[in-house]
């Protein structure tokens, strides 16, 4: 199919070159709605180069062509500075390299809002490419009394005018026709513009209003009504001077408790889904060798360990989504500007941080919507403060330790929730006071009026994250628990050579990969912009991009190390034989010997002076030592991810991880069973029954209790688990999102260091009071 | 007795209708914002409620259907003329 200039073929390939249709319009317009219309899921996200835009396209099939269509960030101008307008300006001129000028614009256009809309509209006039405006919520227009003569429109306008509800498809195939002749037409800028361009500064600004004025005018009839809309009126609620804040802390807390209590039940289906995947394995090899628990003990144990989360993630984005599309969020930033100014938070940065208490991963991928640079930053340092759920297993195991009445550890947890808002508070004034000083951003935003959420456009909103959340957390807890896992066996006597190197190879490679990719960052390479490949292409999902070949040599490698392990049990007729299973006290031994083992040994005078071991005021001797050690491996496991912590403190004091999770039916009935009881323990105030920890705990507490653990040791450990960077991920895409490797370096170091020094002053402060 | 009060929109009294002057203020950033979003000479503009700390401003500008909010220090960047 050749252009509107006869140009045919230009890729190698030899077929002709993707046609381009760039999306623009103001935001809130229906823009993205109309995308994921046209698009369905064929749908990427990345980065433009350079900047933090977010760069969305996809394929349109249209009539037997795929069109490549950019879906723009929603903008009312092009003509002023910001990162989201000077992408736009680039896209549409075809400065991006590999990405050429596109062939034709939809511009969507709000009919409710046509006067605003507009604006943008004249601008993309004077762009000279083909024009097509889509001109959205037109029922909502008619409601509203609002009469648009679309022909006269599109006369003044010189451009084509469709109406079109995304949600019905009404107006689409309209749309694609107009397109198409479109793309074989040349511009032609209408006369009024002329005169706009020949202005400058604000008083072309003006005259583009006076435009749009004469325009509507023409073209649009209202019939005054001086009653509230709908959307006035519920805002006379929502935003109200008294109710508006409690109603949006109401909001927040109702969020939270049901994205926890209804993510349990799937989480423990999870689990035990993994779970089962290594019974299978189990099965599949009888014999043990270091393969099989490299696999069990390794991969499934740390991938199934972060992949668990994906469900609160999953709810807590339902609910972000909602909120967005029904406008709630322009209210909510209404509500809180003024206080997160004074912290020195940008009004956008609420959603982000919000997310972070589900995980710091989606939240700082949301920092995307920051226009701001520096706001963005502060953003992203601070969004894992905000406790995430990978805590909160560390927070149920030391909070029983600390022996407090029912209703204390409540209130203790919440402490811990505030003192990590409160110390991201602290240290965002504090960079905006400083490092990161910066003029505000003009806040000038409309309040869109309320409406219905679009199913698709929600659910597509949610698997964004989700997958952006389990590649990203998936790939890096894949490397990170095989390398853990290779230090918490290393060295091991028990298992043949070449297994012993091929695990070598495999962790060598691993870190080479990693290495390599922080590597990259030094490099001047920029990323060229690829087009999408076809919708029709029948591609094997083996050869799709994602799949690079630093990942087939990884799992070559892992190939090679099963066959490497099994063969030579097969060919000896071992592979029935029964396993010797190694007693808790030998597992320890293996734990204790190990390298990670080592280092605990070595981090624990670490943690001395946090008062961990420590008994009437000497450092407990040997036991304390032993107490040290257990702590600082389990530690030092835990800064891959947080909730390891419990199970490596478990292997390491106990011999023995946790019990395994019940399968589907039994955790079903007791999810049931727990939540009547619940339930029926806050009807009668039974708090004390509410709170008891979990029965399988108790061992691990009892032998805490007999090594000198005081409560005064969980508190202490709680608050560093607090403000610790403990998350290899959440480093992981800070250094993607930033393009820089100093940012996650400093962010560990950081935060470590205050997390030291608060469990230090918790302890020490603890002492003075008399508590240890 | 009516008399004309000029003043900027930050100083405006809450649900009294008042005519734009002109776009003032030092920030180029805020002037365009102000003007892109449609508060020019000439339009009729009022506020409608205030955010619960006061700041920002919910207002509404006569020939548009959607409220748009501004913090106060962006409010003093528009002059307006009213009715007292």
């Amino acid at each position: 199919m050749s252009d509107k200039n006869g140009n045919t073929s230009q890729e190698s390939e030899g077929s002709s070159r993707q046609l381009i249709i760039a999306l623009a319009g103001n935001p809130n317009a229906g823009k993205t709605t109309l995308f994921n219309a046209l698009t369905g899921s064929h749908q990427k996200v990345s980065n433009y180069p350079g900047n933090t835009v977010e760069r969305i396209e996809g394929v349109w099939k249209l009539k037997e062509t795929d069109l490549h269509l950019i879906d723009l960030p929603g903008l009312y101008n092009l003509d002023t500075t910001s990162d989201d307008q000077t992408v736009a300006r680039k896209v549409l001129q075809g400065e991006y390299e590999g990405l050429p000028k596109p062939d034709a614009v939809i511009a969507v256009v709000d009919a409710t809002n046509l006067k605003r809309n507009l604006y943008l509209v004249t601008e993309l006039l004077e762009c000279k490419i083909p024009l097509v405006i889509a001109l959205t919520m037109f029922d909502d227009a008619e409601k509203k009394k609002i009469r648009i003569e679309i022909d006269s429109l599109s006369k003044l306008l010189n451009t084509p005018v469709v109406a079109v509800t995304a949600s019905t498809k009404r107006g689409l195939e309209e749309l694609e026709e107009r397109v198409l002749a479109a793309l074989h037409t040349t511009a032609q800028i209408p006369s009024g513009i002329n005169a706009i361009t020949e202005k400058d500064g604000d008083a072309q600004a003006i005259a583009r209003n006076d435009f749009t004025r004469g325009v509507v005018q023409e073209c649009v009839t209202r019939s005054k009504s001086s009653e509230l809309s709908g959307s006035d009126r519920i805002d006379r609620i929502l935003t109200n001077r008294f109710l508006g804040l409690p109603i949006l802390l109401a909001i927040v807390f109702l969020i939270f408790l049901i994205v926890f209590s209804v993510a349990d039940l799937p989480m423990q289906f999870t689990e035990y889904g993994f779970f089962a995947l290594g019974q299978f394995i189990e099965n599949a090899l009888p014999r043990d060798t270091l393969f099989r628990q490299m696999l069990i003990d390794g991969i499934i144990a740390g991938v199934g360990g972060i992949v668990v989360f994906v469900w609160q993630i999953a709810l807590l984005f339902l609910f972000i989504s909602i909120l967005e599309d029904v406008g709630y969020l322009a209210r909510a930033t209404f509500l809180l500007d003024r206080i997160m100014r004074a912290f020195g938070l940008n009004g956008k940065a609420f959603m982000p941080l919000f997310s972070s208490f589900a995980c710091a991963i989606p939240g700082i991928m949301a920092t995307r919507t920051i226009g701001d640079k520096k706001d963005r930053l502060i953003t992203i340092i601070i969004a894992p403060f905000m406790s995430c759920s990978a805590r909160i297993p560390v927070y149920i195991l030391l909070i029983p330790l600390m022996g407090l009445s029912a209703i204390a550890g409540a209130l203790t947890i919440v402490a811990m929730y505030l003192l990590g808002i409160i110390v991201a508070i602290l240290v965002a004034f504090a960079l905006k006071r400083t490092a990161l000083k910066a003029p505000l951003p003009p806040l000038v935003m409309e309040l869109p009026p309320y409406r219905l959420p679009n199913a698709k456009s929600v659910l597509i909103n949610i698997w964004k994250n989700v997958r952006m959340f389990l590649v990203r957390a998936g790939t890096v807890i894949f490397a990170i628990s095989i390398i853990l896992w290779a230090l918490q066996t290393f060295p091991s006597r028990d298992f043949s050579v070449p297994e012993m190197v091929m695990m070598g190879v495999a962790v060598f490679l691993i870190a080479t990969f990693m290495l390599k990719r922080v590597m990259n960052l030094f490099s001047s390479k920029r990323v060229s912009i690829k087009p999408l490949p076809s919708r029709n292409s029948a591609v094997s999902w083996w050869r799709k991009p994602v799949w690079r070949s630093e990942t087939r040599l990884v799992a070559i490698v892992i190939i090679v190390w099963g066959l490497v392990a099994y063969i030579p049990i097969y060919a000896s007729g071992r592979w029935n034989e029964p396993n010797i299973e190694p007693t808790p006290e030998e597992q320890r031994e293996k734990v204790k010997t190990s390298l990670a083992g080592e280092l605990g040994r070595i981090f624990g005078p670490a943690v001395r002076p946090l008062g961990i071991g420590v008994s009437n005021g000497n450092d407990g001797g040997e036991r304390g030592d032993v107490m040290r050690g257990e702590i600082g491996f389990a530690l030092i496991a835990s800064f891959a991810a947080r909730e390891v912590f419990v199970s490596a403190w478990k292997m390491s004091s106990l011999g023995s991880e946790d019990a395994d999770p019940d399968p589907p039916l039994v955790a079903w009935n007791n999810y049931w069973e727990n939540l009547g009881t619940s339930w029926r323990n806050l009807y009668h105030g039974n708090f004390d029954e509410l709170t008891k920890g979990k029965d399988e705990d108790k061992s691990l507490q009892d032998t805490i209790a007999k090594n000198n653990f005081t409560p005064l040791n969980a508190l202490t450990l709680m608050v560093f688990f607090v403000l610790a960077m403990q998350c290899a991920s959440t480093l992981a895409v800070v250094w993607r999102e930033t393009n820089s490797w100093w940012l996650p370096i400093a962010m560990f170091f950081g935060m470590t260091v205050l997390a030291y020094a608060a469990a230090f002053l918790t302890y020490q402060g603890g002492r003075l009071l008399g508590f240890a | 007795m009516d008399h004309e009060k000029i003043s900027t929109l930050a100083d405006l009294p809450i649900g009294v209708e008042a005519e734009v002057t002109g776009i003032l203020g030092d920030d180029p950033l805020i002037r365009r914002r102000l003007i892109v979003m449609g508060i020019v000479p000439g339009e009729k503009i009022r506020i409608t409620k205030t955010a619960p700390l006061g700041d920002p401003l919910e207002i509404r500008v006569n020939d548009f259907n959607n409220s748009l909010m501004v913090r106060r220090t962006e409010a003093q960047a528009v002059g307006v003329r009213y009715e007292r």
